[in-house]
């Protein structure tokens, strides 16, 4: 921001004069030497609203003094006589040019100099110089932040220069929790990414971004729907029962509103409200260095979130814009009509069961098999190809008074299931004002509005939920999408088969419209109280207000049952919050302090309505009108609020710029907390050392940087439902004589001693920069353990309830962390690679009074059991039966060891752990899964080459498994749904060496509480691929680049589901690695351009 | 939000406090599902066709541990119930009464609730901890030594209540506990209570005598409909031999699934399709007389199909196995799988009836008084009466026995009654059935979460 407007309005006055002017009105300050320099001069001037630049040329113009601009420092030289009094001379030339940033945008007060000369300029508001130069010189261009970059004279009179930002420089400012640091300064563990690397291909929604680009940090997708919800874990899951997700601040704006009205599906993920166009820089707080600033919200790491702000120059308007087609990355293997007849009849027959194919009381459904064909491909009639698209549109600028970044944008999405769809239409505005030099007042406010239409996806097809990728995998091809009538077939009619819903019926005609409204403002003061004390004040209010509508006409199979159900919800989350920060930085000799200290409050509303009706007489009133049905279903609402009070301190000391102390502490009052624990403390402390600054290691060339840091501290976790410690009286209705009575009754223990987690962490880094820091490696090594860890602990079930919300227990995450950056090449060929590599290892310690158990089920009708809880045991792993192959013949059938009397040849098999000759299920599991993976890592590569650029981003896990519930389904050798192809290879009298099961018509229940479900989910992942050229001044542009990208377009995995990258349960802490028909993932082709004014 | 601070100050609060502990019957650990199959499933009349749950297995085949699932379920539930009552009996202090008898009225339907929940875990697990008021700071109650106090409260409930309800309810009220339902219930405790394991046969008079006074009480009006299949219509669920049930409406989340459970699976029977989980022994099915009038309303016999209209199902040409048909009506239509509105009975007049039969016998053999009750239920029946002459003390208790199978299956007796006529070891022939089985283990995750608990010596 080196080009501050000035208004100058001068007559008659010294050179001299005019520079303290300037300097008293503007932070510049001037340097010549005044035996070369006359500043006696007298000269006027008059000019109102220009760059200082434009000024000084204007003045200096005819006083042969040259001028550059370094920062605020404007220092002066006389010009060369000969350069002023012969510019043709011979064997000289005047060369013209212009200098751009990577965005197209023009570099203000760039300096160029004739290498090895004092010869030089600056370039001017439009990014243009002119310089005479020797014929064969070497121009030198070089901007703060900026690579310097050569460019050799010889045969051009023009040159055309793209800066390249130095992302290496230690002088790179972070953003950390209240406040700015510089990069060399840090204590903590911090990835930062920046709006280059989230924009360079196009992303949907901010863990996008994220993903894969930061060490230690996994990212997986809840659902792979348009504004899917995601999973964020910042080194591992500290927490059984609180929510593991790490705090979100925007522009120093802890948020927790955006949530959906709920349910199913789409516009799930808060996140997506927000616009990753707008963002610049996301940093990523994660060990207790960075995070106790935050205190009871700091255990699981905290994401910050700064949008962009304007500068000083003339308005650039930029604009971005791309579309795309998505298709659905893979389609799975099932049987054709044929096959499944053959396999139902089969399975009866191995039952004593009579065939379906043919039933002559029903041949439409159930024809002679000979007469069956493929039959319906249930995928192709609910997956599509689907269009997505996106404009950007964003004005910077800004003088001394008043800077700002205002945009706005469109996103827009279809899913690749028929019918879904995610759209959001965004603007932001962040401005400041600058009203006396002490006293800046800015303003940060983002508005979107996100609609969707969702298609219920993950989760049980039964019951008449009607989840379209369980239909269209389950519902048999056999099964004609309508009846011999020619409506819609309402469910699968195959005889033990699963009461699916027709997936084509609902794709077709279900309506789901879900709404957000997401306002997010912020009003800062910034007051220099004196010299170095800065006192900001905000006041923010995060406003959101969700709407969902859902409708089952009478069309589907759950809206035919209940002639029409329509159901409305409505949830609104409102937060407040007042921050008082004061900073306070000094420089004493080799002593340098950085002291922050504050008060802060935010309280958090939340209410939800719903109700709901059925019995309609038409479908055209849709969720509009519930009056209009004949049953009024029973509506609910709630209301709760929340606060949280704090006071906050940090101190940051380096010793002559090698020694570095950080200490912080927090205090937060949180009324979610019992009576005899509302206030919590968390302090933490860091050490790091620049080893490079050492005078033993200056002189040592190639090493650019080391830094050795170290720091421990407490954060907590309190992220747990409001009024969890009182005694609370819950509804517990009942119908007499008709009529429902309100009941109230006492609901839990009261715990007046509950509080929040705690996890103390200590992290070990190295940073080293070789070459220049063209090489770069950051290395992490951190031990967490959370203590107080509040869990159901079970209580005598005498008292009334079975269980107490308690502080008890323990766990601990470990890991390691390495992140790779290297430019590898830096001349006109370019390319820079970033690879980061993380392991956790999380387990459990201790829970005292709890017996190690199964953790709920994941499906209720299939009888799945979630995972098994256990001290010593990480969090996730599945203790089941393994499955051992089947009865290939009769000597193994006799063996056994069989797990019932009447198992036949071709039934499965599973180990006999315990050795006594029978399998029961409780004696024979044990552990044969584990969610959690070995390591993730990421890779990005990025070219470039003249005008074009090339990245590809790589990304994938490692040793994770997968129970993929699906194949509970589709995997049993039985008449329930749709079999995958694999079943072909079943057990039958004539093929009896396979592992596949024979074909039952009830599935052995073991088989469905074995590792037959588990899979390995590791892969690895081709995320983005972008190929783009950028033209320079075309026009009327300052630039244009257009570009071509894929994305997903290679997975490499063994994984047999839609999509490795799945986490079906969502939010859940127990409950990971769970495909549950899950939404699909798509892959994409998109083509986009950026444009710059 | 509300708290117990902020609560229990008016007349109306102490009305929706008794409300909660009403909402506990009909939870599915409670009366909804688990107490029904904790009474079913080991008797000779049903078994688990189509089950996931292992409980349910190990209940019907004899083969239960002290960790099967279901004995945990009910005995958390039961004490839901009581903890709830004995909060509105401590909370009930702080409220001044302006309406006269209102808070009689209503300790007497706690009461009468919390007899209930005390009825049914004694009967179950025999040694249980005794909670008599609210007390979160205690919670590590012993079960040693309890027995006879927890009868003493039972009676006392049953007695308060009897002597503070009305005979009869009427508009809004029907479905309270009455008079009556407190007086059947007396009956039922002195009855258990006369028979295994506590034997105090002092108490088959006093059995007797209850249920003969209930019986013949006019006020609360108690007669058996004449068309058996009635008893279990929607329309007539508060008949005249409605006695005490949970109660259950559509459309305002207050239904249950039990159609759903007992239905036919895939079985094109009833809208929402059917699970099999609940079936009927073929042994069972065969042994009710073809000419029993209860037979077709007791069983599934034949039906139309509800998707296929044209297309008529019986048993045994294409349903194929036994199936019960009591808690099916067609014109219960919820709004889903759980949203059926047939009651279910915890006592009706029939139950009555045989008590008194069965206490007259144990008092004083087979007289006219001992039959009276029993023949009355088959007269309604069809079936030939029974002449005293014909039996003996121990073939009458067979026939009364038989008589509750035939009349009462499905409605959650079975168990008890085999327990409390010690006849568990001679029906059962299809399983192995040991002494234990007569009662059921302290639960273990009970046991693991309260030292104090000592399990039943037979499971030790």
């Amino acid at each position: 921001d080196n080009m501050q407007r000035v208004d100058v309005k001068l007559n008659n006055i010294s050179l001299r004069e005019f520079f303290s002017y300037i300097e008293k009105n503007y932070p510049y300050t001037f340097m010549y030497d005044n035996t070369e320099i006359n500043d006696k001069e007298r000269i006027s001037v008059n000019e109102r609203n220009q760059p200082i630049t434009n000024v000084l040329s204007s003045v200096l113009k005819d006083k042969g003094i040259n001028y550059e601009i370094q920062g605020y420092q404007i220092i002066l030289s006389k010009k060369d006589a000969i350069d002023q009094s012969d510019v043709r001379q011979a064997g000289r030339k005047t060369v013209t040019g212009k200098v751009l940033d990577e965005n197209g945008d023009p570099v203000i007060g760039a300096n160029i100099v004739e290498k090895g000369t004092t010869n030089g300029t600056v370039t001017n508001i439009d990014g243009d110089f002119t310089l005479t130069v020797e014929n064969n010189a070497v121009i030198q261009i070089s901007y703060i932040g900026y690579l310097v970059q050569e460019v050799n004279s010889t045969g051009r009179n023009s040159v055309n220069i793209v800066l390249q930002e130095d992302s290496k420089t230690l002088d790179e400012i972070v953003v950390v929790g209240y406040g700015t640091m510089r990069k060399r300064d840090l204590t903590g563990s911090v990835s930062s990414i920046k709006s280059e690397d989230i924009q360079r291909s196009p992303v949907t929604s901010l863990d996008q971004a994220i993903q894969g680009k930061a060490a230690g940090v996994q990212v997986s997708q809840a659902s792979s729907a348009p504004g899917g919800r995601v999973l964020i874990r910042v080194r591992g899951g500290n927490s059984l029962s609180s929510s593991n997700e790490p705090l979100y601040v925007v522009d120093g704006f802890p948020v927790s509103a955006g949530g959906s009205a709920g349910g199913n599906g789409t516009a799930q993920n808060p996140l997506a409200t927000l616009n990753t166009a707008d963002i610049a820089s996301i940093e990523i707080l994660k060990d207790a260095s960075a995070t106790a600033i935050y205190g009871a919200r700091g255990a699981n790491g905290v994401v910050l979130i700064t949008t962009k702000r304007g500068d000083i120059g003339r308005p650039r308007v930029t604009l971005d814009a791309y579309h795309g087609v998505q298709t659905v990355a893979k389609k799975l293997d099932m049987m054709n009509a044929r096959e499944y007849a053959t396999l139902v009849n089969e399975a009866r027959a191995n039952d004593g069961q009579s065939p379906v194919f043919p039933n002559p009381n029903n041949p439409y459904y159930f024809p002679d098999i000979s007469a069956l064909g493929e039959g319906v491909d249930y995928q192709d009639e609910v997956f599509t190809s689907a269009p997505t698209q996106n404009y950007n549109l964003s004005v910077v600028g800004g003088n001394d008074g008043i800077r700002y970044s205002v945009g706005g944008g469109y996103f827009g999405q279809d899913g690749i299931i028929k019918n879904s769809n995610f759209n959001r239409a965004s603007f932001r505005s962040n401005l400041d004002i600058k009203i006396v030099p002490s006293l800046t007042v800015s303003t940060n406010i983002t508005a979107s509005h996100s609609w969707a239409n969702g298609m219920p996806s993950e989760g049980d097809g039964g019951g008449g939920t009607g989840g379209v990728v369980h239909g269209a995998v389950v519902m048999p091809a056999s099964v004609p999408i309508y009846d011999a009538d020619g409506n819609y077939t309402m469910t699968n009619p195959t005889p033990g088969g699963t009461p699916s819903n027709n997936p084509v019926a609902t794709v077709n005609h279900y309506k789901d419209n879900q709404e957000i409204d997401r306002f997010l403002g912020s009003v800062d003061a910034n007051w220099e109280i004196m010299k170095d004390l800065t006192l900001k004040i905000t006041f923010g209010a995060d406003l959101s207000t969700a709407n969902r509508a859902f409708y089952w006409p009478k069309q589907t199979h759950r809206g035919n049952s209940k002639n029409g159900e329509a159901n409305q919800r409505y949830r609104k989350d409102v937060s407040y919050l007042n921050e008082n920060i004061l900073t306070y930085n000094k420089v004493l000799g080799d002593h340098s302090f950085n002291v922050v200290g504050g008060y802060t409050w935010q309280i958090f509303h939340y209410k939800h309505f719903e109700a709901s009706s059925t019995g309609y007489s038409t479908d055209l009133y849709l969720a509009n009108n519930l009056g209009a049905g004949t049953t009024y279903g029973q509506p609910g609402s709630n209301r709760s609020q929340n606060q949280l009070a704090s006071y906050l301190g940090r101190l940051n000391y380096i010793y002559k710029d090698r020694y570095l102390f950080t200490l912080t502490a927090r205090a937060d009052g949180s009324s979610k907390f019992g009576a005899n624990n509302k206030w919590s403390f968390f302090p933490s402390f860091a050490v790091a050392w620049r080893a490079s600054e050492e005078a033993f290691l200056r002189e040592v060339d190639w090493l650019s940087n080391l830094k050795v840091r170290a720091s421990y501290g407490k954060t907590g976790n309190q992220n747990i439902d409001n009024y969890k410690s009182l005694a609370m009286l819950g509804t517990m209705n009942y119908a007499l004589g008709g009529v429902l009575n309100s009941g109230v009754g006492p609901n839990n223990i009261p715990n007046p001693d509950l509080k929040w987690e705690t996890t103390a962490s200590t992290d070990v880094g190295l940073d080293i920069g070789l070459f220049n820091n063209r090489l770069s490696l950051v290395v992490d090594y951190y031990y967490k353990k959370t203590t107080d860890l509040l869990w159901n602990i079970s209580t005598p079930s005498s008292v009334g309830f079975g269980s107490i919300f308690k502080n008890i227990g323990s766990l601990e995450n470990k890991g390691l962390e390495i992140t790779l950056g290297a430019d590898v090449f830096t001349g006109e060929f370019k390319w820079n690679t970033q690879m980061n590599w993380s392991r956790n290892r999380n387990k459990v310690l201790e829970i005292p009074g709890y017996t190690p158990s199964t953790q709920g089920t994941l499906s209720g009708h299939l009888k799945v059991n979630g995972s098994w809880l256990e001290p010593g045991l990480p969090v996730g792993v599945w203790n089941l039966l393994k499955y051992d192959g089947v009865f290939q013949d009769q000597a193994q059938l006799e063996a056994g060891p069989r797990s019932s009397a009447n198992d036949k040849l071709g039934d499965a098999r599973f180990v006999d752990k315990n050795g006594d000759g029978k399998i029961n299920y409780t004696d024979d599991r044990m552990i044969v899964g584990d969610p959690n993976p070995d390591f993730i890592y990421g890779w990005t590569n990025n070219f470039s080459f003249k005008g074009f650029d090339f990245s590809v981003y790589l990304q994938g896990s490692y040793g994770n498994d997968i129970i993929n519930i699906q194949r509970a389904e589709t995997n049993i050798s039985g008449p329930w749904g749709n079999q995958r192809r694999e079943i072909l290879n079943r057990w039958t009298p004539t093929n009896t060496n396979t592992s596949v099961p024979r074909a039952r018509v009830t599935v052995d229940p073991l088989l469905l509480q074995s590792d037959w479900l588990i899979e390995d989910g590791s892969y690895m992942r081709v995320k983005t691929m972008t190929l783009g050229y950028t033209f320079g001044n075309v026009r009327f542009m300052n630039s244009l680049r257009l570009y071509v990208t894929g994305q997903n377009l290679f997975t490499i995995t063994n994984y047999s589901g839609f999509d490795p990258e799945v986490n079906s349960q969502g939010n859940s802490n127990l409950q990971l690695g769970v495909d549950y028909n899950a939404y699909p993932s798509a892959k994409a082709v998109l083509f986009g351009v950026n444009i710059s004014f | 939000n509300i708290t117990p601070i902020n609560f229990y100050k008016t007349e109306e609060d102490a009305k929706a406090a008794l409300i909660s502990v009403y909402n506990t019957l009909r939870h599915s650990n409670a009366f909804q599902r688990q107490i029904i199959l904790a009474a079913e499933y080991p008797g000779e009349a049903t078994w688990n066709n189509f089950s996931g749950e292992a409980w349910r297995t190990e209940m019907d085949q004899f083969t239960w541990t002290t960790s099967s699932t279901g004995f945990y379920q009910i005995w958390s539930q039961l004490y839901v119930t009581i903890n709830r009552a004995n909060t509105v009996l401590t909370y009930l202090d702080n409220i001044e009464f302006k309406t006269p008898g209102l808070k009689e009225k209503i300790i007497g339907e706690t009461r009468f609730l919390r007899g209930l929940a005390y009825l049914y875990l004694i009967r179950f697990f025999e040694n249980v901890p005794l909670k008599t008021e609210e007390n979160m700071a205690e919670i590590e109650s012993s079960n040693e030594g309890t027995s006879e106090a927890v009868w003493t409260l039972i009676f006392d409930d049953f007695e308060y209540a009897k002597n503070n309800l009305n005979p009869k309810n009427s508009g809004a009220d029907v479905g309270r506990a009455t008079a009556g339902a407190a007086q059947t219930m007396l009956a039922k405790a002195y009855l258990s209570y006369a028979g295994k394991p506590w034997n105090k046969s002092e108490y088959w008079s006093k059995a007797a005598q209850e249920a003969k006074s209930a019986i013949d009480n006019s006020a609360y009006g108690y007669d058996l409909e004449q068309d058996y299949e009635r008893v279990f219509l929607l329309e007539n669920e508060h008949g005249s031999e409605y006695i005490f049930s949970v109660e259950y409406e559509s459309f305002m989340s207050q239904g249950w699934d039990w159609p759903t459970f007992t239905g036919i699976r895939s079985g094109d029977q009833i809208k929402l399709d059917g699970w099999s989980s609940l079936t009927v022994e073929t042994e069972f099915f065969n042994s009710m007389a073809t000419t029993d009038k209860r037979r077709s309303k007791t069983f599934v016999l034949s039906y139309q199909g509800i998707n296929n209209p044209d297309r008529t199902y019986t048993y045994p040409e294409s349903i194929a196995i036994p199936h019960y048909n009591k808690y099916i009506d067609r014109t219960d239509v919820g709004n889903g799988t759980a949203d059926y509105a047939l009651n279910h009975y915890i006592t009706r007049f029939s139950d009555l009836l045989l008590m008194h039969s069965e206490a007259e016998n144990e008092l004083n053999g087979p007289t006219e008084n001992a039959l009276y009750g029993i023949n009355r239920v088959r007269a309604r029946a069809g079936l030939p009466l029974l002449k005293a002459s014909d039996y003996t003390k121990e073939t009458l208790r067979e026939a009364i026995f038989q008589e509750r199978l035939w009349e009462l299956c499905q409605e959650g007796h079975v168990w008890f009654d085999m327990k409390r006529m010690n006849l568990m070891t001679t029906r059962i022939k299809k399983y192995k059935v040991e002494e234990k089985h007569y009662v059921f283990p302290v639960p273990q995750n009970e046991l693991d979460a309260n030292p104090n608990l000592v399990q039943n010596s037979l499971y030790k």
